[in-house]
């Protein structure tokens, strides 16, 4: 990488970190703590043994130990810095790595700090890179110091990356050869107060209330109540499963500076992120039924974060929890700098998208009818003395009465559909309305698209539609917009506007 | 540059044959059956398993035909596209400009026909985008080549 050099540049960052440094020793206490207890613990059950089982024990309490090598190990040998231009992180004994983020190629930057973290003042950064080249992970750092190197790589020294600066359009950046940048102005756009945070869990776990009251009451109604004993040691997971994902989003806060989106959120786990505002992909609305009822709306957002982890798929990306609905329009304008497409210019889907959606649940329904009905006339013929005669017509009673059924609900999907599903394309966005029941609102950015797949089954190509699938960078269940059922000539028109839109350069392609 | 969509070479119709040929398992299957039953002299069974088998045997001969004569690629100067399948029809289109990488890969058997697959990766969860299966080894070679830009061509007016 030829990048030309800062005239001048904040020393102090350099000096900060451009040497090669160990992790904070504190990590050390944190990690060993959980493997020591083990090992302790082992320890004690093999000095409690008869002979013959000591051997064994005493051998699954050195696995411990083993543990606590490789957590010194690492700590020992990992060591990281800021040298040529890229964040660098080398670590091993034996088998050696290196693994290295130009800070160009940086697209998140993410400070979490766990409750035991932050117990100790220590904070985890987590670096990373647009293109799959992977992540960095400091584990821990002094809280300080993790979120001075947060902010440095967001705005580090001496980088000038022809990519980047390219697409830096607001002149709140100065570029970074003109000396130290000034601090730039971040704007709050949303905070999460403890009533929108209510209302977001009410919407979420409603359902799971009668259940719950179900597994209290029932074993007092039949007096069976020594099943609440097996419930029981079940009950601290639970509580932490349903506390914990609430627990993370206490306090959201979103804003934006003139490069970035920043959040940061959480009670016991305190996490921030920053994202690149030019690697975001997408911002979506979803509202769940009793939500939409009430007129409100959760919205998110996907970057492009190509890194290869399968725990990428269940990033949280939330923006606002529950706000009134069509606020997404004024985040979605805020982060792309621009005004955004409003829902007024929604398409609606042709009527014979309804008939589509009736024949395939008529078409289920027959196939559901007919299985069941199968499996009453083999048990019937078997279990009970009826003639064949019974037997074939209530057959045939049932699968008519589950194909009417399917066609019943296809009918009425399909008409609900027409209604609440649309989509619109312009040179700039690209929008996107779902789902009977839970409606989702996508806007992308249509240059954010990497392919185009337009496809149509045997029912489609009688009803003359097509399905045309955007993929994009995102990985997970975002890496795709789908719009169901639009006519042959709207597929077209979807088509060539992403192809020209997908056409233009964008850095890394992302 | 030529619009229309390129057929896959001929020799591809072999390959694509093959790639489907566990079908004739079910058939040499019911062969097996069929010759059992005449020696325990079941003919009827006989008969109806000889049957069975020719279906699947014709079934899989006409069924890869449609397959390959479905396929279709074209590069043009925007974009590389693909159309496939037989009952579910698709069209793939992949903005040149998104191009992360390209893979020309070739089996044994491939190589036996002088066939390549050319594998068209963009940036992203689903990649591959797309797919051209046998082609020729100077078409892939050339296709290969052609999709890594020098220049990116200019964002529209």
């Amino acid at each position: 990488m030829t990048l030309s050099q800062p005239a001048t540049g904040p020393a102090s960052a350099e000096a900060e970190f451009g040497t090669w440094h160990r992790v904070d020793p504190r990590t050390l206490l944190l990690n060993l703590g959980p493997v020591v207890v083990a090992a302790g613990f082992y320890l004690v059950i093999s000095a409690s043994a008869v002979d013959t089982e000591r051997i064994g024990l005493v051998a699954q309490a050195l696995l411990p130990f083993l543990g606590v090598a490789a957590v010194v190990v690492r700590y020992f040998t990992g060591r990281y810095a800021i040298v040529d231009n890229a964040l660098q992180w080398r670590v091993g004994l034996l088998a050696r790595s290196t693994t290295q983020i130009g800070l160009d190629r940086i697209q998140d930057v993410e400070v979490t700090r766990p409750l035991l973290a932050r117990v100790l003042g220590l904070a985890a950064v987590n670096v990373s890179s647009a293109g799959g080249s992977g992540e960095i992970k400091l584990a821990y750092l002094d809280h300080a110091l993790a979120q001075r190197l947060g902010d440095h790589l967001q705005h580090p020294f001496g980088v000038t990356p022809p990519a980047v600066a390219a697409v830096v359009v607001d002149p709140g950046t100065a570029p970074p050869w003109q000396g130290p940048a000034p601090a730039p102005v971040v704007t709050e756009l949303h905070r999460v107060g403890t009533g929108e945070l209510s209302a977001w869990v009410a919407y979420r776990l409603w359902p799971a209330v009668p259940i719950g009251v179900a597994v209290v009451v029932l074993p007092l109604v039949t007096g069976a109540w020594e099943a609440w004993l097996a419930v029981l040691p079940t009950l601290p997971f639970t509580v932490i499963g349903f506390a914990k994902p609430i627990a993370d989003r206490v306090g959201l806060t979103v804003s934006i500076d003139p490069t970035s989106l920043l959040t940061a959120e959480g009670l016991t786990t305190v996490r921030r992120t920053r994202t690149q505002r030019d690697r975001v992909q997408l911002v979506f609305a979803r509202s769940l039924w009793l939500q939409r009822r009430r007129g409100a709306e959760t919205v998110r957002f996907a970057s492009a974060d190509v890194t290869a982890d399968s725990k990428e798929g269940s990033v949280r990306e939330e923006l606002a929890l529950n706000v009134p609905a069509g606020t997404w329009q004024g985040l979605a304008a805020a982060i792309a700098r621009r005004p955004v497409m409003s829902p007024a210019s929604l398409r609606p889907k042709p009527q014979v998208a309804a008939t589509a959606t009736a024949l395939r649940w008529a078409i289920g329904g027959s196939a559901v009818g007919m299985a069941v009905a199968a499996v009453g006339a083999s048990v019937s013929s078997t279990a009970t003395d009826l003639g064949g005669g019974s037997i074939a017509i209530t057959s045939v009673i049932t699968l008519v009465v589950v194909a009417l059924l399917g066609v019943g609900l296809g009918v009425f999907r399909g008409r609900r559909r027409l209604v609440a599903e649309g989509w619109a394309v312009d040179p700039l966005d690209l929008l996107v309305r779902s789902g009977v029941l839970r409606r989702t609102t996508i806007l992308l950015w249509s240059e954010k698209t990497q392919a185009i797949d337009v496809f149509s089954g045997p029912i489609q190509r009688r009803l003359g539609l097509v399905t045309v699938v955007v993929d994009i960078a995102p990985p997970g269940r975002r890496s795709r917009v789908v719009i169901r059922d639009v006519t042959v000539g709207d597929g077209d028109e979807l088509m060539a506007a992403l192809t020209r839109a997908g056409s233009i350069a964008l850095p890394n392609g992302v | 540059m030529v619009n229309e969509f390129h057929h896959l070479p001929p020799k591809a119709q072999t390959m694509i044959r093959l790639r489907r040929s566990p079908a004739l398992g079910i058939a040499v299957l019911l062969a097996a059956v069929a010759v059992t039953a005449f020696v325990t002299d079941a003919a009827i069974l006989g008969v109806a398993a000889l049957v069975v088998a020719a279906i699947v045997i014709v079934a899989w001969w006409i069924w890869s035909g449609l397959v390959y004569r479905a396929y279709g690629w074209k590069l043009t100067d925007g974009t590389v596209e693909l159309q496939l399948g037989v009952i579910v029809r698709r069209h793939l289109v992949l903005p040149r400009a998104r191009v992360q990488n390209v893979t020309k890969s070739a089996g044994p058997v491939e190589r036996m026909l002088g066939l390549a697959t050319i594998t068209v990766h963009s940036a992203g969860a689903n990649t591959p985008n797309i797919a051209v299966p046998d082609l020729d080894e100077e078409t892939g070679d050339w296709l290969r080549n052609s999709l890594l830009p020098t220049v990116l061509p200019s964002a529209p007016a």
